[in-house]
């Protein structure tokens, strides 16, 4: 699934992609991610090692490791995210390896406004749930 | 079946978070970008920007959804990282050179099959401007 995607071509019911992104959770992916986003939080720290003896990421990494596979459907330019439910079973750590996989839920029209909702589900390598996410994502207008 | 509490050990309904405050910067959004791989131009372009409903760049939703996880990460990391909940709307744009406010207000305890929550109303705000509505939910045990 490649390119930019027209609101009429979005298709509910969806599952994608079939064999789900990987993205492995590097100290480098954690690092950067708290620098951007100004978080010094002892718990996420290199010497942290509270999440069953491995470091944690901050569970919001979750809008990183589920990026890849959520913009495998691409809107067209000017989309933005309109609402974010996020449910973390448990924390990411840096080791591990996360799966994700989306499926489209809804798609409506509102205010003059196309709306597309989605859900990624992430596990790591041992099969455990790691997040679920609904994400309510408004369509980019199509030139 | 649910049941509502007014307590849950040390926690209480009214009970306040801790306050995180941030100013974004264009310089930000770019490391957002870069740490979360999504490049959209609304974001990084002021170009093209110029021309969208925005009439400049704006941060990442995500990326305020960071700063609430920095709060309820000072709250209690593990009731956030195991078993926490976001459902939440963006609904104004954060720009370039906004200092951005974070706080929740702990309305309800729940307990139910999955364990005790704590919901919390949040109250994202830039200057007197609601930017992100929602709840965001603590784990605090088993039921």
């Amino acid at each position: 699934m490649t390119g930019i995607v027209k609101f009429s071509d979005v298709e509910v019911g969806l599952e994608y992609p079939d064999k789900p992104v990987e993205f492995k959770v590097t100290a480098e992916v954690v690092d950067k991610y708290l620098s951007a986003t100004f978080d010094s939080a002892s718990e996420y720290k290199p010497e942290s090692m509270q999440a069953d003896g491995k470091r944690p990421a901050p569970p919001t990494l979750a809008a990183v490791y589920m990026m890849e596979a959520m913009l495998m459907l691409k809107s067209p330019p000017g989309g933005v995210h309109a609402k974010q439910k996020f449910h973390f079973h448990k924390p990411a750590c840096v080791g591990d390896t996360l799966l994700t996989r989306v499926r489209i839920l809804d798609k409506y029209q509102k205010k003059g406004r196309n709306y597309v909702l989605m859900q990624t589900i992430t596990t790591n390598q041992e099969n455990e749930p790691i997040t679920t996410g609904t994400i309510t994502r408004i369509w980019g207008k199509e030139e | 079946m649910s049941e509502l509490l007014q307590s849950w050990g040390d926690i209480s309904v009214n009970d306040k978070l801790p306050t995180i405050k941030h100013t974004v910067t264009q310089d930000a959004i770019n490391q957002y970008a870069d740490a979360s791989g999504d490049h959209n131009p609304l974001h990084i372009d002021p170009e093209f920007a110029k021309d969208t409903i925005f009439g400049r760049t704006i941060a990442h939703g995500l990326m305020t959804l960071a700063f609430v996880s920095q709060m309820m990460t000072e709250w209690d990391w593990k009731g956030w990282g195991y078993g926490g909940e976001t459902d939440m709307a963006f609904l104004s744009p954060v720009f370039p050179g906004n200092e951005v406010e974070v706080s929740a207000e702990v309305t309800s305890i729940e307990k139910c099959d999955e364990g005790v929550f704590a919901r919390c109303k949040l109250n994202v705000i830039v200057g007197d401007k609601t930017i992100l509505g929602g709840t965001v939910s603590r784990r605090l045990g088993d039921a």
